[in-house]
Formats: C-alpha cells, sequence, structure tokens
C-alpha cells in the first residue's frame, strides 16, 4: 500500500466503538460517544466523549461540575501525516481541551473491514473506529 | 418553466443523510461538506474578546451527515498533577466549545441544525440551530436569534 493509499483510506469520518488496554474496557460509562475525522487536506479532529451526566447546577459551572465535564473527554484537532513504513499515522495537534495537553501523537494504524483500529506504540492501549457510511 | 423542469423542482430528493430536500438544499449541503477554520466570532458587529489573540478552531461537516466543531481560546492552561483540578478544569472549559453529533440543513430558513450527540460543556443539551451564509471561501454561521456571527474559513 503506498502512503497515498493508505491516506485514502484514513480520508473521511469514523464513528468511536471503544477502548481498551491490557485486554480490558477502557471505563468511558456504558454509551460513550466519538468521531474521528480525516481530511483531504491533511486536518483531522478528533472527540470522544463519556457517557456521564454533564450537569450545570447554575448559571456558572462550578469547579466539581467542570472536573467531571472534562474527565476523559478527548478533544483535539490538528494535522496529520502517514508513515507508511511505519505504518502509523501522526497527529500533529493544534489544539486540545484537556489542559498541558501538548504535541505530536503516534498511532499504528491497522484496518479491518470497515473499522480503523489505533494503537499508542509501546502500549497496549487500542482505540476502535467504525467507517460512517 | 416547462412542465417537467416544475416536476423535477417539485419532486423531493433524498440527500446523503435521507433528510427530503430540493434540489438547491442539497446544494448547500454540498457546499458546506467539509472542514472549515474557524477565523473568529463577533457580537453586535463588534469581535469577541475573551478567546485571547489567536484562537483556533475547526468546524467539520462530513458527506454522510455527520459533523463537528471545536474552538479553542488561545490561553494557557495548565495541569500541575495527573488529573486537572477543579480549577484548572474550569479554565480548560472556559470559552471552549468541543461537540459533535449529525446536521441538517433546512434551505427554505437557511439554517443548519446541529444535533449534538456529545459536547464537553455541563448542561450543554439538543440542538443548535446557525443561520449560514457562504461568502467566497467563507462561511458565516449565526446562531438564530442573536446578533453573533461566527465565521468561519475553506481548510482546502
Amino acid at each position: 500500500m503506498t502512503q497515498s493509499d493508505v491516506a485514502k483510506k484514513l480520508i473521511g469520518s469514523w464513528r468511536y466503538i471503544g477502548t481498551r488496554i491490557n485486554g480490558g474496557n477502557w471505563n468511558r460509562g456504558a454509551n460513550p460517544k466519538g468521531m474521528i475525522y480525516y481530511g483531504p487536506h491533511g486536518e483531522m479532529a478528533v472527540q470522544i466523549a463519556p457517557d456521564v451526566e454533564r450537569r450545570r447546577s447554575g448559571p456558572e459551572i462550578t469547579p466539581e461540575e467542570a472536573k467531571i465535564a472534562l474527565k476523559d473527554y478527548i478533544a483535539y484537532f490538528g494535522t496529520y501525516t502517514v508513515d507508511e513504513q511505519a505504518g502509523t499515522v501522526t497527529h500533529h495537534r493544534h489544539d486540545s481541551l484537556q489542559p498541558g495537553d501538548k504535541a505530536d501523537l503516534v498511532r499504528r494504524y491497522e484496518f479491518t473491514g470497515d473499522r480503523l483500529v489505533l494503537r499508542p506504540p509501546n502500549s497496549t492501549m487500542e482505540v476502535t473506529w467504525e467507517r460512517i457510511k | 418553466m416547462s412542465q417537467s423542469a416544475e416536476r423535477l423542482a417539485e419532486f423531493p430528493v433524498c440527500n446523503s443523510f435521507g433528510d427530503v430536500v430540493n434540489e438547491r438544499s442539497q446544494s448547500a449541503v454540498q457546499r458546506l461538506i467539509g472542514s472549515w477554520r474557524y477565523v473568529g466570532s463577533s457580537l453586535d458587529g463588534k469581535s469577541q474578546p475573551g478567546r485571547g489573540a489567536s484562537p483556533k478552531g475547526i468546524i467539520i461537516y462530513d458527506a454522510h451527515g455527520h459533523m463537528a466543531c471545536h474552538v479553542a481560546p488561545d490561553r494557557e492552561v495548565t495541569r500541575a498533577g495527573k488529573e486537572p483540578t477543579g480549577e484548572e478544569a474550569t479554565a480548560a472549559l472556559a470559552d471552549h466549545i468541543a461537540y459533535f453529533g449529525t446536521y441538517s440543513v433546512d434551505e427554505r430558513a437557511q439554517t443548519v441544525t446541529h444535533h449534538r450527540q456529545g459536547s464537553v460543556q455541563p448542561g450543554d443539551k439538543g440542538d443548535v440551530v446557525r443561520g449560514y451564509e457562504f461568502v467566497g471561501d467563507r462561511l458565516i454561521l449565526r446562531p438564530v436569534g442573536t446578533t453573533r456571527e461566527v465565521i468561519w474559513e475553506r481548510i482546502k
């Protein structure tokens, strides 16, 4: 597969299926939702929302409400590049919701039917996505 | 207009995500599809402070009726420990927009509705309706019933 073939396969949006680590499910509640997008111009964005109640009791969010809302919510965007040799896609983050989140993220990619599995190197974590079509 | 052309114009067409739309709204959907870079927001014609010097953002409308939106203020938000504290989380959320879901277009009203499935902001639920306007490479979205506008530029 050439790099452009891989990039072509990535392009589009993908629905979050789930995250596994050490063979078990990463707990984001009963029905977490998410989406990752790879654009044709090298742009990307991802969001994963844990299935929790994000409540606001008043006009101002309390620190406790903010903590709950933010916990494990993934939201970042930027550009991406593919290294076909290594079988990786790198997310060059321009911004991220999570405080202190900076720099690039490298993910090994695997295509299985309509699914895309992304794995951080040197980790047992895998994140599974399904093509939106 | 010939009778057959008239019939064609009124014939309902389904867009790619199954909504019945007329032909003109299908073209509005086609124009929306893609990703757009955040340029800025204004209220009552004045640019909105509070998001810092160089806020960044992206809005995506895909070909299958899905959308995502993220606008990040230009502000240093730190995290001292592994988990953000309540104060750090509050700072991270302030003026930060991050939601996703599906969208539908009402050509007659010239609006796009974002059907949110997830949003980081506490209490954020349901749909938001935006008037849309295309100006060259730009897309202007206006929350219905407000003088606010959000400007986006096509990523290409």
